[in-house]
């Protein structure tokens, strides 16, 4: 049943695909189309990269700012009575 | 250069050029490789493949859709293992973006207020067909797009059921379906037409 309904199948994909040109510059086109896909890329990458660090800073600076200067927490030692003594000395001073 | 003869500043610059000649081959060489590799590929199955689109119903976008094929191949050439399967990587992608056009048309389609007509083939085209074919190919494109491709792949391409299912990344019984049945409606809407 299906062996003419085949051949004619065959007979027009062959004819369609005979219709199909080629252009002669396809490669360069690519080419450039591809460069500039690559480069958006990048483009993208470093702005996302340059967001997240620049989010991280402000998240950082938003965090000092808010923090209280009598308060140090670097150097505070293991002694129960040392955010007495961190007010009155803070690190740094003789 | 004669061994015996002493190094004058125009043989270090020579060296040196050389060396830096080589540092430059060595550090570009594996994009060369590829670059190389995928043009070579591009010279020899571009128009194929582009044939393979239009009968895949890309259309006016089938220049395009070929062009993402490469670049998707030079973007992925690294993780190709078998360099000789790249072809095959390449028809799968190109089946892949056309039937996502298909999707985004029918999205189109449905969203659009107005009648849009959307053509398969150029005007250039569509005057080359003869009228037998033309009957074919539209009836063929009133297939679901799994029975068109398998038919394209079978009776274009003279792929194996082995082959296709690989390209298009199903069992080979489904290839077997959707032949059978392709090629049944396809039998019946041209019969009905003859009518």
């Amino acid at each position: 049943m299906n062996g003419g309904t085949e051949e004619r199948l065959r007979s027009a994909l062959a004819g369609l695909a005979d219709t199909v040109q080629e252009s002669p510059d396809a490669y360069q086109r690519a080419r450039r189309q591809w460069r500039r896909r690559d480069l958006r890329r990048r483009a993208l990458t470093v702005a996302i990269v340059l967001v997240m660090v620049v989010i991280a800073c402000g998240v950082g600076i938003w965090a000092l700012s808010g923090a209280s200067p009598a308060r140090h927490v670097i150097f505070n030692g293991d002694r129960q009575d040392s955010a007495q003594d961190r007010s009155i000395y803070p690190p740094g001073s003789p | 250069m004669n061994p015996t003869r002493p190094l004058t500043r125009a043989d270090h610059r020579g060296e040196a050029e050389e060396g830096a000649v080589a540092e430059h081959t060595a550090a570009v060489t594996p994009d060369t490789d590829r670059d190389t590799a995928v043009a070579a590929l591009f010279e020899t199955h571009h128009a194929g493949l582009l044939r393979l689109a239009v009968l895949l119903g890309a259309g006016p976008d089938a220049e395009d859709v070929v062009a993402e094929a490469f670049y998707q191949l030079q973007r992925r050439w690294g993780r190709i293992r078998d360099k000789d399967a790249a072809v095959g990587y390449l028809r799968g992608v190109i089946l892949n973006l056309t039937r996502m056009r298909f999707r985004h048309l029918r999205v189109v389609r449905r969203h659009a207020q107005q009648n849009v007509e959307f053509t398969e083939d150029s005007a250039e085209q569509h005057a080359l067909l003869r009228d037998e074919h033309r009957h074919v190919v539209s009836a063929l494109r009133t297939l679901p797009t799994r029975q068109h491709q398998v038919l394209v792949l079978r009776y274009w391409l003279d792929l194996s059921e082995a082959e296709i299912a690989r390209t298009m990344g199903i069992s080979q019984g489904a290839v077997k379906s959707h032949a059978s049945r392709g090629m049944a409606r396809l039998s019946s809407i041209l019969k009905g037409a003859e009518a």
